[in-house]
């Protein structure tokens, strides 16, 4: 009966509550180091940072080269219908099937649930539940969670989730569709949730052996939850407009 | 009544613990499970009945504040709350909580508590069946372990056998 209960006013209180008492202490004990990680963890950064010191010079390059051939193109800028709140990982859970982080932004700051959660790598997750000062965001390692998302280069779609381990899984891919290792996963038009074009992760092993119509693919996701501290939040307005006519078709469906 | 109020603030305390502290000793992703620890304890300290209850009341508690998936929790603790009533004997309480034994039963419920808890997965195909076998054996494992603890506080002349 519980399972089903979750719309209720009361649970909603109760949920809301739940949310406060743990942000509050996430946050307090947020200073708290793993310690079976923490040596792995210091090796990882100090290796990462002489990558990211070469990747930053590339990237000054590429960058100045990407101004000089927008204006050669003269290529328009994407209208965004979206702005940025945002916050910071106050704690998070990466133990569980429905893992999860803690942000100290909520309701206060105009958090709502089902607003997507991005950092400067890519999507992290969705708002699932909120707080007056804080709020929880599922993230890509969780049960529950799904995304419409193409691959960049050959424009083919699928839906990603995931089923446990360290990779994501991209569903729905005919064995036909060309996908390569490497190629990267962006999310699609077709999510009513997250804005189009976030790079979401990589394909890192494709398996055309399985039975049935669809390849196996798995997708590293391009946010390491272990280091993620800071996030935005975006008032993602989605098409309603879009929305209602999917709806209206659903139901003329239904009635036939 | 004196007593189930000592219970239910140290599940508490113990909630506490698995919140902030537990994520923090995870290896591999795998973490212990302090509070089934605690419902097999009361549930061979009073019988059946009170180990169903602390097992549906600890599963709520966590199924607020650690999952947030309402009813899963509750539903596999309480199911391992009734098990673990099986190896209440009013004349064994001692026995039971202050030897080995009280390992082999935390194993055993633990077991019991995770396969409820993924049965969904398992029956909906809807995560990796080598990820599931791992968190199920690697939970009891780690609980089972985490479980000499109070054996050897509450074993007054460390007799484990």
């Amino acid at each position: 009966m519980l399972l089903f209960s979750g719309n209720s006013s009361k649970s909603y209180l109760v949920a809301r509550i739940a949310v406060e008492l743990i942000g509050f202490a996430k946050h307090i004990t947020g200073f708290l180091p793993n310690f079976y990680d923490l040596k792995a963890e210091n090796k990882e950064l100090r290796k990462t940072n002489v990558l990211l010191l070469s990747e930053l010079n590339q990237l000054r390059e590429e960058k100045l080269e990407n101004i000089r051939l927008r204006k050669l193109l003269g290529f328009k800028e994407k209208q965004n219908n979206y702005e940025f709140i945002p916050a910071d990982v106050v704690g998070k859970t990466l133990v569980s099937p429905y893992n999860y982080i803690v942000l100290n932004a909520g309701e206060n700051d105009g958090v709502e649930v089902n607003m997507p959660v991005v950092c400067e790598l890519g999507v992290v997750g969705k708002i699932m539940k909120t707080g007056k000062n804080y709020s929880l965001a599922m993230i890509l390692f969780h049960k529950d969670f799904r995304a419409s998302v193409k691959i960049q280069r050959s424009r083919v779609d699928g839906i990603l989730g995931w089923e446990g381990g360290d990779f994501l899984s991209l569903m729905n891919v005919s064995k036909t569709m060309d996908v390569e290792v490497g190629d990267v996963v962006i999310t699609s038009e077709y999510s009513t949730i997250f804005p189009s074009g976030f790079e979401i992760g990589v394909v890192a092993e494709i398996d055309n052996s399985v039975p049935g119509l669809f390849k196996a693919i798995k997708v590293k996701p391009s946010v390491d939850f272990t280091k993620l501290e800071e996030v935005f939040i975006i008032k993602y307005k989605g098409d309603f407009e879009r929305e209602e006519i999917e709806q209206a078709s659903l139901e003329n469906k239904n009635l036939k | 009544m004196m007593l189930y109020i000592r219970y239910f603030i140290t599940g508490l305390l113990l909630l506490a613990l698995q919140i902030v502290i537990v994520p923090l000793i995870a290896i591999e992703k795998i973490v212990p499970d302090l509070m089934i620890i605690f419902v097999v304890y009361v549930a061979l300290k009073k019988g059946q009945i009170s180990g169903t209850l602390a097992g549906f009341i600890s599963g709520l508690l966590m199924d607020l504040t650690i999952n947030f998936v309402l009813g899963l929790s509750a539903l596999s603790k309480t199911v391992a709350g009734f098990v673990a009533g099986y190896f209440y004997s009013e004349a064994k309480t001692s026995a039971n909580t202050e030897t080995l034994r009280f390992l082999g039963i935390v194993i055993f419920v633990s077991m019991v508590d995770n396969t409820v808890y993924f049965l969904i997965d398992i029956l909906a195909n809807s995560l990796d069946g080598a990820e599931i076998a791992k968190m199920i054996i690697g939970k009891t494992i780690y609980t089972g372990i985490l479980s000499l603890i109070p054996v050897f506080i509450t074993s007054k002349e460390t007799r484990l056998l």
